[in-house]
């Protein structure tokens, strides 16, 4: 017991993203890939209910870890958030760009992925399980896109409010409303029957 | 850290207090708003009990959805990037570096031997006749020697023609000759 309390104070702290960036300018490729292993689950997860394509999340985050690449020697951690921050940032403006870019095809493949793209009932999960999934994956969908953002972000990059207020540009109340918003709109959706929610 | 007053709302308020966020003044204050406003607190369990709702409703969605690709292949995809990028980026480096230590003084002699050359044969195009050889002198010195010979030769001859019209002069009769009658003597 004490040799463990010992083990668990004399551990090595985890190296900062900061330090692992320090040293992927120096050369060292291992620290990028350290970087990755530690965000690369999240930032899919988010990339994929933000955008609600697999494939899409999959191009918007190659295009994300390139453009850290392409951009890691001006990454300043002084200017306002650290990695973490900027990375996320990063990936929401690709997501921004993809929809403006594309905004008319948008409409056709969410209505098409509605119909065909349901959550596949797993070993051990009740149908009632996967019904609820069901009902909340689209009420994620449902969501106004800068509310969908706010709580995606919050979820799975565990920034602090200030920060994803920093990360979407808009003041810290708005992004504090429109949390509250999407808290309250996501109860709703999911206290209504299911054929509601979808057509509401 | 904001401070309380910047925030507009209740809702505000408690989002950042359950998030941990407030400064630590700020959070003593709410913790005394909350053990006097009955409402208030109503309203904290509210948004907590929506909160924990749907982060557990998230976590449930992502364990019976698959990730949009896996996480492996999703891993190698980006560890390839990086190290492509690693591979530019020393390759650029070396690129920039590469001047100042591959351009050695050798180059510059081999560079004025090469001009050095290069104007010889300029030179030489607008100079067909002249000898190319050291040869060349010792024929330049031939060739004038040549052209005295000639000139003392011609001059030689013109002497010699000089005197062969004296010879012939004096052997021809003149035109006094002619008339008298020739040397018996001689007969």
């Amino acid at each position: 017991m004490q040799r463990e309390l010992v083990s668990q104070i004399t551990a090595p702290a985890p190296e900062g993203d900061e330090a692992l960036v320090r040293r992927l300018r120096d050369g060292q490729t291992a620290a990028g890939e350290l970087l990755v292993n530690r965000h690369c689950a999240a930032l899919m997860r988010y990339l994929q209910r933000l955008v609600g394509s697999d494939h899409l999340a999959e191009e918007l985050h190659q295009q994300t870890w390139a453009s850290v690449l392409e951009n890691l020697d001006r990454f300043n951690p002084s200017l306002g958030g650290g990695f973490k921050a900027w990375l996320y940032r990063i990936a929401t403006n690709k997501a921004n760009d993809h929809w403006r870019s594309r905004g008319r095809e948008k409409t056709a493949r969410e209505a098409m992925r509605l119909i065909g793209d349901e959550i596949v009932p797993q070993a051990g999960a009740g149908l009632e399980n996967t019904e609820e999934l069901n009902k909340l994956r689209n009420a994620i969908d449902l969501l106004p896109a800068n509310q969908r953002q706010v709580l995606l972000l919050r979820y799975y990059s565990d920034l602090k409010f200030i920060e994803i207020a920093q990360i979407l540009g808009c003041p810290l109340n708005t992004a504090l409303g429109r949390m509250h918003k999407a808290m309250l709109r996501l109860r709703q959706l999911m206290s209504e029957p299911t054929s509601a929610t979808r057509t509401s | 850290m904001r401070n309380l007053q910047d925030l507009h709302n209740n809702e505000a308020i408690l989002l950042m207090y359950l998030a941990g966020e407030l400064t630590p003044q700020d959070h003593a204050e709410v913790e005394q708003m909350l053990g006097t406003d009955a409402t208030l607190r109503h309203e904290l369990a509210s948004l907590q009990q929506m909160q924990e709702q749907i982060t557990g409703s998230l976590a449930e969605l992502d364990r019976h959805t698959r990730p949009a690709v896996p996480q492996a292949f999703a891993e190698a995809g980006i560890y390839r990037m990086i190290r492509q990028w690693h591979e530019q980026r020393r390759r650029m480096t070396r690129t920039l570096v590469m001047p100042r230590r591959v351009m050695p003084r050798v180059w510059f002699g081999l560079a004025t031997a090469a001009s050095i050359i290069i104007g010889y044969f300029v030179w030489l195009a607008y100079h067909p006749s002249t000898p190319t050889s050291p040869a060349g002198v010792v024929n330049t010195a031939a060739a004038d020697e040549e052209k005295v010979t000639l000139m003392e030769n011609t001059m030689m001859l013109s002497d010699g023609q000089a005197e062969s019209d004296m010879q012939f002069a004096a052997v021809m009769p003149g035109p006094d000759d002619l008339d008298s009658p020739p040397d018996s003597s001689n007969q």
